[in-house]
């Protein structure tokens, strides 16, 4: 009985276990796996990363003027790492902060992206057969 | 006048059989996976119990066949169920390796990661489920304690792994992240103090007077009923049975590490749950031990093949026997893969024990099964 009684006691003093978020700022760990950097100096386009990526969060356009486009969907991604393990060329990082949560400034109608990706990456394959066919002819 | 009435028609209703049929699920505050019960009672006594699984079918292993290749699937069979992420990643990645031919290469501080891996999800698993036992009974005291300790093991698979539930650590080859010496002290640290809280949860369910009662008794699985219905895990431990797979199966360094089965005879609720407990000391034990035995190094090897043969792999989860079946052809993705998961084996042994049950010892006995919904309906 007293000894429960200095527990509650003590209580009143103690921290809470929780962590009161917005007025502590949370610090996620330092190998905390988070989201996805693209350095577009680095990259070719060599689309290993869209390969491996298990849930298809990345895409990449290839533009009918053949300029091209690396996107990401963060609300996708599972943050596996798997692309920043795999890109030949250290174009991608993983940092330990959050992604962003989506709103009506970043979000995207992925599942549109998808369908245009594909579409423009058949155009793409067209072409290049074009291409290959004209110089064996030529 | 009229009380004296009132007092009549209750005696009749006590003394007469009244007959219910109560639906508990597929939505219910005890359990937050959907799963249905209707239980026919008499008066208070539970006589006739129908389930209904699968709510929640999401075509896994279809998926494995068709969409995903080989090196993805540990990363999506993460996905099969929350609680026991890591327990599904490694067989799979295993499994995977074994139709490759390549499981006998797999370097030996990949195996301690994993093992590593495992053992943190079960304790995890295992707290949550005591917790959520200790909360069904009516002691929300106990169950914030232990959930609150159980942060302590999430935060350390977030300093390890990067990530509180979905470790993602595994993948076909070995693992894809090393256990720097650094972190191998704050581990070491941390499972100091997991070990205590351990000791509390140990002392609250041997020694408390309302738990013991509560538990004791309820729900007996006797050993030749284990045995018949053919049930795994900590469940068919607490009933003498020896089995784990940790030890008949060779995937990790258990064998070497001197593991040791926790059983016990009883087979009621308090009995499962003590299980529980005691395996989180040798988890604790596995992990120093693995870290002990390995040096940081080499962790994983390439793979070049595809998968070609058939092959299974059972894996201890935390609620029992894991069982992965693959077939390869030499395509990037299997011909047929099936997981059978351990709460689909413990499933048909429910409605023997639950029959001339009190309705109110249903949650916790329903609890001590750790039933894990979503894995059984995949
Ligand atoms: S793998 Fe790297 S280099 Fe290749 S497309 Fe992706 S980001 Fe660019
Ligand atoms: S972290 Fe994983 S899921 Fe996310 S983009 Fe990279 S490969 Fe895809």
């Amino acid at each position: 009985m007293l000894k429960m009684f200095l527990t509650s006691v003590l209580n009143l003093f103690r921290k809470p276990a929780t962590h009161l978020y917005p007025f502590e700022p949370y610090e996620p760990f330092e190998d905390y796996r988070g989201r996805i950097v693209w350095n577009e100096e680095k990259c070719t386009f060599c689309m290993r990363c869209e390969m491996v990526c298990p849930p298809g969060a990345i895409k990449i356009m290839i533009m009918e003027d053949d300029t091209k486009r690396w996107l990401w969907n963060p609300a996708q991604c599972i943050y596996c790492g798997e692309c920043v393990r795999n890109c030949p060329f250290g174009a991608l990082t993983q940092e330990n902060q959050y992604s962003p949560p989506l709103d009506k400034s970043n979000k995207r109608d992925w599942s549109e992206i998808e369908r245009e990706a594909e579409r423009l990456k058949l155009l793409w394959r067209e072409r290049l057969r074009k291409k290959s066919q004209a110089k064996k002819s030529s | 006048m009229a009380s004296e009435s009132k007092n009549k028609t209750r005696e009749i209703q006590i003394k007469e059989k009244v007959y219910t049929t109560i639906p508990f699920g597929s939505q219910h505050v005890a359990l937050p996976e959907p799963i249905k019960f209707i239980f026919d009672t008499e008066n208070e006594i539970v006589k006739e119990i129908k389930f209904d699984i699968a709510y929640v079918h999401r075509g896994i292993e279809k998926a494995l066949t068709t969409m995903f290749d080989f090196r993805k699937a540990p990363y999506v069979v993460g996905r099969v169920c929350g609680i026991c992420s890591a327990a599904h990643t490694i067989p799979c990645a295993v499994v995977m390796e074994r139709a490759i031919g390549i499981d006998r290469e797999i370097p030996d501080r990949a195996k301690a990661i994993r093992m590593i891996a495992l053992e943190i999800n079960r304790l995890q698993s295992h707290f949550l489920i005591n917790g959520h036992l200790a909360e069904v009974c009516g002691y929300e005291n106990v169950f914030m304690h232990i959930w609150r300790d159980r942060e302590m093991i999430m935060d350390l698979a977030d300093m390890l792994f990067g990530n509180r539930v979905q470790y993602d650590v595994v993948c076909v080859g070995g693992v894809n992240r090393d256990i720097p010496k650094d972190k191998e002290r704050v581990l070491l640290d941390k499972l100091n103090e997991i070990e205590k809280s351990v000791e509390f949860m140990e002392k609250i369910f041997t020694k408390d007077r309302t738990l013991v009662s509560r538990l004791k008794g309820l729900g007996v699985v006797s050993k030749e009923m284990a045995l018949e219905y053919g049930i795994v895990g900590p469940m068919a431990r607490a009933s003498g049975v020896k089995t784990d797979c940790r030890v008949e199966d060779d995937w990790g360094l258990y064998k070497d590490l001197g593991f040791e089965m926790v059983t016990m005879e009883e087979g009621d609720s308090l009995a499962r749950c003590l299980v529980r407990v005691r395996e989180c000391y040798e988890s604790i034990r596995i992990i120093r031990e693995a870290i002990k035995s390995t040096e940081e190094g080499e962790i994983s090897i390439k793979v070049t093949a595809n998968p070609k043969y058939e092959a299974v792999c059972r894996n201890e989860a935390p609620r029992g026997e894991l069982f992965y079946y693959v077939k390869g052809t030499g395509g990037i993705m299997p011909d047929r893969v099936r997981i059978r998961t351990p709460t689909l084996a413990n499933i048909p042994i429910l409605p023997e024990v639950m029959k001339d049950v009190s309705y109110n010892d249903i949650p916790p006995l329903l609890m001590s099964f750790d039933p894990c919904i979503a894995c059984t309906g995949r």
